[in-house]
């Protein structure tokens, strides 16, 4: 069920279509520019006849003409499945009063996941959970009522525990992967290899990085941090630790940024209190 | 149970308050807040850990407030509230009253019924409520109220732990010179009426007349050091004050009195301008006045009302010295009434037992304070309280 907050979202994306960076290798007819030529009605070139070629696609005329057996070649469409891995630890259910990060990171997934449906490309949703919950799977589909089934999944989900994404990003097997996460976990650092094997094989990754407008300026309330897996270390927020952490956290983004794009991974990073339509629009053009 | 001062114990309730108010002001901003990306800042010091103990911790803060309400209690003074009356008599015993079977019967009831009784006429003793005090009169010819009421006001304090309330009782013969300036100022820190008994003063001469001398201007018989000296330089006065009648005429000063008065003169008139005008003594049924003035020579003045009531008032052989007579009627029913506005009595600290209990509990606790926060802050720091 689409609650009316989506449904404005969905209505301010209502023509967007996500293209493919570059063109996919065919699979299923679909909306992208194949990088294979194949047999087709629209005319691209011709080739010889080779064995095993269908001869409905024999350019007859031509054979006519030349004696010599061609087949029509046309640019063959294909269709880019893409599936969405949330990360559902506990750093993305911050803060806890409003559950701003887990919220924007719904409301992204939804977004990109309507604009590659109306691509014509199949959308799924993977919810990397802490071990013990049950697993929160859908599968790509290119009907609407994937929107809804992507909403209500979320919605049964808390964002707790510790959460590694490394297994549940290797084992996704679509074309276009989308990882939404803080990269907060101890794996973030490994995601970026593993998405440069996906390009290995020509597929796309986009790295969402979900980031709080608390954690980037600290409210001044705070003057003392605990880290969410080690509550005893306590961490100072006064004004010389308010500058080192802005540092630290800035620097951290910046690497992790690079990590991911010289993976050939698309980075984008998309804050809890961005407009999620902009976000997504930005995250389409393939913009940071 | 009541407080003796219960302002301590509603200011220890405000600093109690302020306590809490800190404490939890300190614990909001001292707790430390889970956050995702807290690796990012540096470890916190030692120190900040340390305030955030002193002032967020529970125990810490619940000694405090005992420690703080305690002191309260301890300086409210707590006591068990007594019930009924005490009674407290001030019995005249100077040499001015007449011991005679009234004074007697009024003395045997008065002490019979009194919890306490203070006999004055010189220093004001304590006598033991079951018996009589001794008749033997004591050395003052007056016995002055006002020494008698500060003492009594004292004693009130202390019957006040037996009583709820205390009534007081004054035996005298209320001559006017029992009352001085202060006198009815001290009355008004009583609370509540006090009931008057007046008996007889003792004066063998009353009935009979008093031979009477006046000495003008200046003269110097009779006494035995002179009493007027020649003023340097002589000036006018408009007039004379004297309880009978005051006198206006260009008057000539040219005397002065001499100081110190001997202690069995008093002063009967004064100019205008305060300084004493003339001077009087009774002894051995004789009245002697002195003024240090001339009658006018010029005009009528001297045939004016008021020169010849006070020439009459002179010269009148059945008048006591001044402060001799007793105050009027109206006048004492004026004294014994309640004052229409009670004047807050001086704060005078006073210790109860309890108190003394409740202050060294208080002093324990402050001593256990620090071995509490050290102990608290050996120990590791707390663990947040909501974790995501």
């Amino acid at each position: 069920m689409i609650n009316p907050e989506d449904g404005r979202l969905l209505e301010a994306l209502r023509g967007l279509r996500w293209r493919a960076r570059r063109p996919p290798a065919r699979l299923v007819a679909g909306a992208h520019s194949s990088r294979d030529l194949a047999p087709a009605a629209e005319l691209a070139e011709r080739r010889a006849w080779r064995q095993g070629d269908e001869a409905r696609r024999i350019d007859w005329k031509l054979l006519a003409r030349t004696d010599r057996a061609f087949i029509r070649l046309a640019q063959d469409q294909s269709r880019m499945t893409t599936m969405i891995l949330l990360d559902a630890s506990a750093s993305m259910g911050w803060p806890v009063e409003t559950l701003a990060k887990w919220r924007q990171t719904g409301r992204i997934a939804l977004g990109l996941a309507e604009a590659a449906r109306q691509a014509g490309d199949p959308v799924g949703a993977t919810v990397a959970q802490a071990t013990g919950s049950a697993p929160a799977f859908l599968r790509p589909s290119d009907q609407i009522a994937i929107l809804a089934r992507i909403a209500g999944l979320l919605r049964g989900v808390a964002p707790s525990g510790v959460v590694d994404l490394a297994p549940f990003l290797a084992a996704c097997g679509a074309q276009r992967l989308v990882v939404i996460s803080d990269f907060l976990g101890d794996e973030a650092e490994r995601l970026p290899a593993i998405a440069g094997q996906f390009r290995a094989i020509g597929r796309e990754v986009h790295a969402i990085h979900i980031v709080d407008e608390a954690e980037l300026d600290p409210p001044a309330s705070i003057v003392a941090l605990s880290d969410f897996r080690d509550p005893q270390a306590v961490r100072s927020m006064d004004a010389r630790g308010r500058a080192e952490y802005r540092r630290r956290f800035g620097e951290w983004r910046t690497h992790l940024a690079k990590l991911w794009r010289r993976q050939g991974a698309h980075y984008a990073m998309v804050t809890s209190g961005e407009p999620a339509d902009v976000a997504v629009r930005r995250i389409v053009r393939g913009e940071a | 149970m009541s407080l003796l001062y219960p302002v301590f114990l509603w200011a220890a309730a405000g600093i109690a308050a302020m306590v809490v108010g800190l404490h939890m002001l300190s614990r909001r901003l001292r707790r430390p807040t889970p956050f995702p990306t807290a690796r990012f800042a540096p470890p916190a010091h030692a120190q900040a850990t340390e305030i955030r103990l002193q002032l967020g911790d529970w125990r810490l803060m619940f000694l405090r407030l005992a420690i703080v309400l305690l002191l309260g209690l301890a300086f409210a003074q707590p006591r068990w509230a007594p019930e009924g009356v005490a009674r407290l008599a001030l019995i005249d015993g100077s040499s001015g009253v007449a011991r005679d079977e009234a004074w007697r019967d009024a003395l045997r009831r008065t002490t019979r019924e009194a919890d306490a009784v203070l006999l004055y006429g010189g220093a004001p003793q304590v006598a033991d409520g079951d018996s009589i005090p001794d008749e033997a009169p004591l050395p003052e010819a007056v016995g002055l109220l006002s020494p008698v009421l500060i003492e009594a006001l004292r004693h009130r304090q202390h019957l006040l732990d037996r009583a709820e309330t205390v009534e007081l009782t004054i035996i005298s013969p209320f001559r006017l010179a029992a009352f001085d300036a202060a006198t009815l100022e001290i009355r008004a820190l009583w609370p509540g009426p006090i009931e008057v008994l007046r008996v007889l003063p003792a004066d063998p001469d009353a009935q009979s007349a008093l031979k009477v001398d006046v000495y003008w201007a200046g003269e110097k018989k009779g006494l035995e050091a002179p009493l007027w000296l020649p003023r340097p330089e002589p000036d006018a006065q408009s007039g004379v004050y004297a309880p009978i009648a005051t006198l206006i005429a260009p008057f000539e000063r040219n005397w002065r009195l001499a100081q110190p008065l001997p202690d069995d003169l008093q002063v009967v008139a004064w100019w205008l301008d305060g300084e004493p005008a003339a001077v009087e003594r009774l002894r051995d049924g004789r009245r002697e006045t002195w003024l240090g003035f001339a009658m006018p020579e010029d005009g009528d003045a001297v045939l004016r009302p008021s020169f010849r009531r006070f020439l009459d008032w002179l010269e009148d052989p059945w008048r006591r010295p001044f402060g001799m007579a007793q105050i009027s009627d109206e006048d004492l029913r004026a004294f014994a009434a309640a004052p229409a506005q009670q004047i807050p009595a001086p704060i005078a600290m006073r210790v109860t037992p309890l108190a003394l209990w409740l202050l060294a509990l208080a002093i324990l606790l402050l001593l256990l304070e620090p071995l509490l926060r050290r102990r608290l802050a050996d120990r590791p720091a707390e663990a947040p309280e909501a974790k995501p």
